[in-house]
Formats: C-alpha cells, sequence, structure tokens
C-alpha cells in the first residue's frame, strides 16, 4: 500500500461529525430548544410526565446518507463533502424535527389542547390558546413563562401583517385580555404550587 | 539536547517494546520450540513484568497461583509488623499449614546474613496462630524471590535445613519456578489476535500516573473470563478467573511501582465485579470464585491502607507537579479523599476496629478541601461522607453530620433545578471527561442536557427520609418535584457488573408533588433485594467500591442498602 495518513483522517471524520451535528442543530430549532438526553445503555426508557403520567419512550430513527463511487471518491474536494454533509443535515433535521411535531400533535390531541373548531390565526385564537394551556410562572406574576408559537412562515409572515394592521385599541384591548388570562393563571399556577408540599 | 533526548527516550513506548522483546530483562529458561509468536511475545511481556516489580507487585498473582495449586490462602499480607514474617499463609490440598515469605531481587551473602536470614528464621520458628490452622501441625515454611540466591546463600541453606532447620527445612522458589508458574496459568488465556494483544499492551504500557480506561479493561477482561461464552465448565470458569486475576496483575503493576494507588484500586474494583459477574451469571458456588475474590479483595484493602498512610504523611498537599495543579489539584485531591471514605465504610462493614482512624480534627481539615462537586458522581463520596460520620460523631454532633446530605440535595437542586441552564454531568462522565469539558478539551461536544433530571436525588431524599429529616425536606420539596429522578435498571442481576449493559430499563419518574411523610418514610424503608445481586449482598463491605468506580449503577435502592447494612455493622460492633 501506499503509505496513507490514517491519524489526519480519523480527526477529519470527526470534524465532519461535529459539523453533522452543529448543522442539524441550527436547522431543527424547535427540537434544539428542548433539552436531549443521551440513553448510555439499556434497550428500553419510560417516563413520566409532569402530571404523573407513565409513558414508555419510543425510538424513532432519522437517518441519511450519500454514497460516492471509487472515482468520485478520488476527487471530490472538502468543499463538496461540507456540501454533501449539508445536504444530509437538511434530510435528518426534516426527520428529526417532522417526528417532533407528529408526536406533539398526537399528545396535543389526546389531552383536548386542539382550539375547537380549529380557528384561524388570529389575536382572538391565540388568547383562546393561552387559556387552554397551563402557565408557568418564574415565581413572580411579572416574569410568565410563556409558550413558543411555532408555526409555518407563511403563516408568521401573515400574523405580522394582521398585529401591523390592528388599531392601537385592539392592540390595547388584546394585551388587556391577556393580561387578565395570565392574571387567572398565576392565580392558578399559585394553587398548583401550593401542593407541592409534604403532607402527613 | 542529546542528554533532552535521551531522558525522553526513557519512557519511551517503543524503547520499553524494544527491551521486551530482545529479552534484555529477562533470565528465563522457556522452552519456546512449540510456541506461536504472540506466546513468545506474551511470554517476554510476563518476564518483563516479573523482572521489574518488587513483592508487593508479584504477591497476588503468587497468591493465585497457590489457589489454583489447590492451596487455601488464610492470611494476605497487609504489611503490619505483627506478620513474624509471614507475607501468605495457605494450606495445602493435604491439610498441611505452609508460610511464604516473599522478597524482590536478587539474594545476596550480604543481604542474606544482615536482614533476610533473621527473618527467616521467625518464619520458621515462630508458630502461625490463625484460628484455621492446627497448632499441633507444623508448618512448611518458603522464601520466594522474584531474583536469584547467590550461590553461597543457597550452600548456607543447604547446611542449615541439614542442622539447625531439619525439622521444618526452608524451602525456595526463585524467578525461573516463579515465571513458569506465572506463565502457566496465564496461558489459560493467550492473547489470539493482534488486537487482543494489542488492547493486552496498551494497557500494560498505559501511563501509570493516569487512571485506567474502564471500557478498555473491562472488554479486555470480559474476553479473559470468557464472560459470554457459554458451555463452559466451572473448574473452567475457576481457571479463567485465575488468568484474569494475572492479566490484572501485570496491568497494575505499573500503578504499583508508581504508588498510584487510586489507579491500582480502580482497576481491582473492576476485575472484583468482573468476577463477581462471572459467578452471579454462572451460579458458581464460593470454591470456583471466592478465593480468587478474596485475595483481589485483600490486595485492595492493603493498597487503600497504603493510600490512607500517604494522605496521612500530607500526600495532599504535596501533590503539585506542575502549574496546572492550581486547577486539577483539586480534582485529584477529590479522587484521593473519596477512594479513601470507600475503603473506611468497608471497613467498618466488616468491623474491621481501624475504620474509625481517620476521625481526627487533622483528617476533617484536609477533607473540606477535597470534596470537589465536578458532576453527579462526584455527590457519592458526600454520602459514604455522610456515613461515616454519621457512624463517628453521631452522638458528638447529631445535626451537623447531615451537613454532606444538604450540600448534595442543595447541589442538584442549583445545578440541575428548574432555575439551570446547563446542568451538572450525569453520573455517566467520569471525572477526565469533566475536566476537559471544563477546560474546553473535549474531542467531542457533549451533546445532552441535565438539567431538570437526576440520578442522585432519589437516593439522598430516601435517605434522608431514612433518618427522619421531615423539616429538612420539607424546606426543599418545591424544588424536589421539579427534577425528574433517573435510574437504570440492568435486565438481570449480573449485568450490574458490566460497566455498560446492553440490556435493561431507563426510568425518569417525577416525584410526587403532594407528597404524604408517612407514605415517603415506608418506601424510604423498603429495601428490594430482588434487584441487589446475591454476591453483592453477601459481600456487602465491596459496596461503597463497587459504587465510587460505578456511580452510574448507584440507585435508592443500593443506598439504602448501604445505609442499612452501615447500621447493622455499628448496631453489632459497638
Amino acid at each position: 500500500m501506499i503509505v496513507d495518513f490514517v491519524k489526519i483522517k480519523k480527526k477529519l471524520s470527526q470534524w465532519a461529525d461535529i459539523f453533522l451535528r452543529e448543522e442539524i442543530k441550527r436547522r431543527t430549532r424547535f427540537a434544539s430548544r428542548l433539552g436531549s438526553h443521551i440513553i448510555h445503555e439499556g434497550d428500553r426508557a419510560s417516563y413520566e410526565t409532569v402530571d404523573k403520567e407513565k409513558k414508555k419512550l419510543e425510538y424513532k430513527k432519522a437517518e441519511s446518507s450519500f454514497s460516492l463511487t471509487r472515482e468520485e471518491m478520488d476527487k471530490i474536494t472538502f468543499k463538496e463533502i461540507v456540501e454533501k454533509l449539508k445536504v444530509v443535515a437538511e434530510d435528518m433535521a426534516r426527520q428529526i424535527e417532522g417526528g417532533l411535531f407528529q408526536t406533539l400533535s398526537k399528545g396535543i390531541e389526546e389531552a383536548g389542547n386542539v382550539i375547537p373548531g380549529n380557528p384561524p390565526l388570529s389575536p382572538d385564537s391565540i388568547l383562546r390558546g393561552l387559556e387552554m394551556i397551563k402557565v408557568d410562572f418564574d415565581d413572580s406574576r411579572d416574569k410568565p413563562i410563556l409558550p413558543v408559537l411555532v408555526m409555518h412562515p407563511n403563516l408568521a409572515k401573515k400574523a405580522m401583517e394582521q398585529e401591523a394592521q390592528m388599531t392601537e385599541e385592539e392592540k390595547r384591548e388584546f394585551e388587556k385580555k391577556q393580561k387578565q388570562i395570565l392574571d387567572k393563571k398565576y392565580e392558578e399556577y399559585l394553587v398548583r404550587e401550593s401542593k407541592r408540599k409534604l403532607v402527613d | 539536547m542529546k542528554n533532552i533526548l535521551s531522558e525522553k527516550a526513557k519512557g519511551n513506548w517503543w524503547t520499553k517494546i524494544r527491551e521486551l522483546f530482545s529479552g534484555k530483562s529477562g533470565n528465563t529458561n522457556l522452552n519456546r520450540s512449540s510456541k506461536g509468536a504472540f506466546d513468545l511475545f506474551f511470554e517476554r511481556t510476563v518476564d518483563n513484568w516479573l523482572s521489574s516489580v518488587n513483592e508487593l507487585g508479584y504477591q497476588l498473582p503468587f497468591g493465585q497461583v497457590l489457589l489454583s495449586e489447590g492451596y487455601s490462602v488464610i492470611h494476605y499480607s497487609k504489611h503490619t509488623a505483627f506478620e513474624q514474617g509471614k507475607d501468605i499463609i495457605a494450606i495445602d490440598k493435604n491439610g498441611v499449614p505452609c508460610a511464604f515469605q516473599l522478597k524482590s531481587g536478587n539474594i545476596t551473602n550480604t543481604r542474606w546474613r544482615d536482614k533476610v536470614k533473621k527473618e527467616i528464621e521467625e518464619l520458621i520458628d515462630y508458630e502461625i496462630v490463625h484460628p484455621s490452622v492446627d497448632q499441633n501441625k507444623k508448618h512448611r515454611s518458603y522464601l520466594v524471590t522474584n531474583g536469584e540466591l547467590d550461590d553461597t546463600v543457597r550452600l548456607g541453606i543447604d547446611n542449615l535445613n541439614a542442622n539447625k532447620w531439619k525439622e521444618n527445612p526452608l524451602q525456595v522458589i526463585t524467578y525461573g519456578e516463579l515465571l513458569n508458574k506465572f506463565i502457566e496459568l496465564s496461558s489459560n488465556f493467550t492473547p489470539q489476535k493482534v488486537s487482543d494483544y494489542k488492547v493486552f499492551l496498551d494497557l500494560y504500557f498505559s501511563n501509570e500516573e493516569e487512571l485506567t480506561d474502564e471500557k478498555k479493561y473491562t472488554d479486555f477482561i470480559k474476553e479473559v473470563l470468557r464472560l459470554n461464552e457459554e458451555g463452559l465448565s466451572k473448574e473452567e470458569r475457576k481457571r479463567n478467573i485465575a488468568t484474569a486475576v494475572l492479566y490484572t496483575s501485570y496491568i497494575i503493576s505499573k500503578f504499583k511501582n508508581k504508588k498510584n494507588h487510586i489507579s491500582a484500586i480502580q482497576t481491582l474494583t473492576l476485575l472484583c465485579a468482573y468476577i463477581l459477574a462471572l459467578a452471579e451469571k454462572y451460579r458458581l458456588s464460593d470454591k470456583y470464585w471466592s478465593g480468587s475474590f478474596g485475595i483481589v479483595w485483600e490486595e485492595m484493602m492493603s493498597t487503600s491502607k497504603a493510600l490512607q498512610e500517604e494522605i496521612n504523611q500530607d500526600g495532599l498537599a504535596n501533590l503539585v507537579t506542575s502549574i496546572w495543579d492550581g486547577e486539577i489539584g483539586a480534582y485529584r485531591r477529590y479522587l484521593a479523599i473519596s477512594y479513601l471514605l470507600a475503603f473506611k465504610i468497608a471497613q467498618l462493614i466488616r468491623k474491621e476496629e481501624e475504620w474509625k482512624n481517620i476521625a481526627t480534627d487533622n483528617f476533617f481539615v484536609k477533607l473540606k478541601e477535597s470534596m470537589k462537586i465536578w458532576g453527579e458522581a462526584s455527590l457519592f463520596p458526600f454520602i459514604l461522607l455522610f456515613l461515616y460520620i454519621n457512624k463517628a460523631f453521631v452522638k458528638e454532633k447529631p445535626e451537623a453530620v447531615f451537613e454532606p446530605l444538604y450540600i448534595a440535595l442543595e447541589t442538584i437542586i442549583k445545578f440541575n433545578g428548574r432555575k439551570s441552564e446547563d446542568g451538572m454531568l450525569s453520573p455517566y462522565y467520569d471525572i477526565t471527561t469533566a475536566i476537559k469539558r471544563k477546560f474546553g478539551l473535549l474531542e467531542k461536544p457533549i451533546d445532552e442536557n441535565f438539567v431538570r433530571r437526576s440520578f442522585l436525588i432519589k437516593p439522598l431524599i430516601d435517605i434522608l427520609a431514612r433518618h427522619g429529616k421531615r423539616k429538612e425536606l420539607e424546606g426543599y420539596w418545591r424544588e424536589i418535584t421539579y427534577i425528574a429522578q433517573d435510574s437504570f435498571i440492568p435486565h438481570q442481576n449480573w449485568q450490574h457488573f458490566l460497566w455498560r449493559c446492553k440490556k435493561g430499563e431507563n426510568i425518569s419518574e417525577y416525584p410526587k408533588q403532594t407528597q404524604s411523610w408517612k407514605e415517603l418514610v415506608s418506601s424510604a424503608n423498603k429495601i428490594d433485594k430482588k434487584f441487589i445481586p446475591k454476591t453483592i449482598q453477601k459481600h456487602p463491605y465491596f459496596l461503597p467500591f463497587f459504587l465510587s468506580v460505578y456511580p452510574h449503577r448507584i440507585t435508592s435502592n443500593y443506598i439504602k442498602f448501604l445505609d442499612f447494612v452501615v447500621d447493622q455493622a455499628t448496631v453489632q460492633s459497638y
């Protein structure tokens, strides 16, 4: 054989692995916000929700690949490899985030957290959604931990247009209603928190 | 420049190999005619090993050789003054008690005359005082050395054997015989593949000042033990254990030479765990494994004692070897103290008087500066410290003894609680990873988040509940409810001892938001022995070391059991 640079190649493979992970993270903005756990051993996993509901963790595979012939391997440049990794990252990200939303939708439906009638996006539907969910606070009323709104870019554009078209009075009305809901949510939060204790 | 290069070459891997294969170290008379290349390489390795260790370095494999030859080892030296020249006492197949004194190097005429002869006289003259030995029976005496005897010494011994020692002549075992015994026993597993041999050499030549690579060692020792090979006879299993003890002795010899006690204890703990895995998996009765386990355990005890002596002699204050010890030193001190605490709790469980001999103010000053927190695994010594001071000082300072548990719990709440952003590393990450992470030296970033979950929180809650700390737990409860309690339960009990286990369940549970104290105490007092391997139930003193080396196996059940056995030991002995 012709002498090789095995260690350098190994380092490059390690670099590619890290690069791929970072690219996937960049493309899965929602999933990346969530905490990730690594299963270090074993073949099964179960978890409890905060409401003490026991669930079995179902593993979902996300995979992608690219293949090259020996001739292509002989000619491919570093820049071209980076481009191929980006394509893999895009594919993986779509699977990961897509799978996550599928699981989430199933859970939301099971928990009955779908807004009845599935209304179109509007200030009113946002407030109705807020009313339906549990809101936590960082110990005080002025620090609500509000949910993240996830929407398709087209819908996001439409939402921004709607907001721009709202009059000052409509905006004040929206904020007033939101404040009322959050006041109520804070009361609920305090009741919930008061239950976190040891009793006889 | 030339000098610097030659200095560097002294520690070079290649120079060691070259020395090894050129036979520079050896004075063996091995029959090579029918051996394969790896056998020869391997024999050279054993040859190199035997010529480089002192008597402490070959005591363990020699004890194993005796066991394999049918002796029962009843005393294994802790190198105290009370042993009357007897490093190992064993009873042979015919019931004859035998006493062995181990030496290193050549015994010259001067050495014999000035030192060794006097010790040998004690070996021969003083009767063996041991409950397992019939004092009416005359013992046989052995001088063992990994060197040679000068001809004049040999003649002198022959002369004494014919006259003064006629009733109890001295038997001598020297280098060649020792080497053959070790090679013969090791040949039960001879690396057959280049990769096996490479792993063994990697372990054998790894840095003597560092910790053992647990994965590499356990992957190797699993092969030596043939752990996954079904259908072997129990006698074969016994031989495989003997071979594993020998290979481990070769691997740890560099630690012993360097007096790196922690890495030696760490490796021996892994070996013990894998012996227990084999015993548990194949339901071996004691006679097939407990002899080997026993001498490995004694080796751990004498090494731990040496660690304690090093700490007593200001080893923690004098550990500096480079400018980086301002940072790294704290991690090194942590390791020393955590292994010492495991040792003391093991002694306490075994009801050995010495368990209390670190309970001094001076020691606690050293301790205070050494409890470095670097991840969840580093909280286990806090539990050990509680168990220790609870027994040593509960009458003098009934409240202060719980401080280590409160510190550990508050640390989890602070770093893994609802307001944390990063979280402490889970017990699956070791101290080396923690150091690399702190200084940005990780080869791969850790893509895992540790916030709002913890492996150690439930054990801590349960131990506090077992000791009636309701008021204190009440203060923490709200924050506790935000943290999921993680654990891993291997599919079968023997798999607890595996470094990583393919089958088993990862469990993540939340505590009840409104928790009945009565119910909590009741559950904290319940130990589910179904999930504790029988070998651990029988040898609970191994648990402090096991969980120190395997922090990812810490569960509430194990900690409750540990608390129980420590408590029982105290009730019965004090």
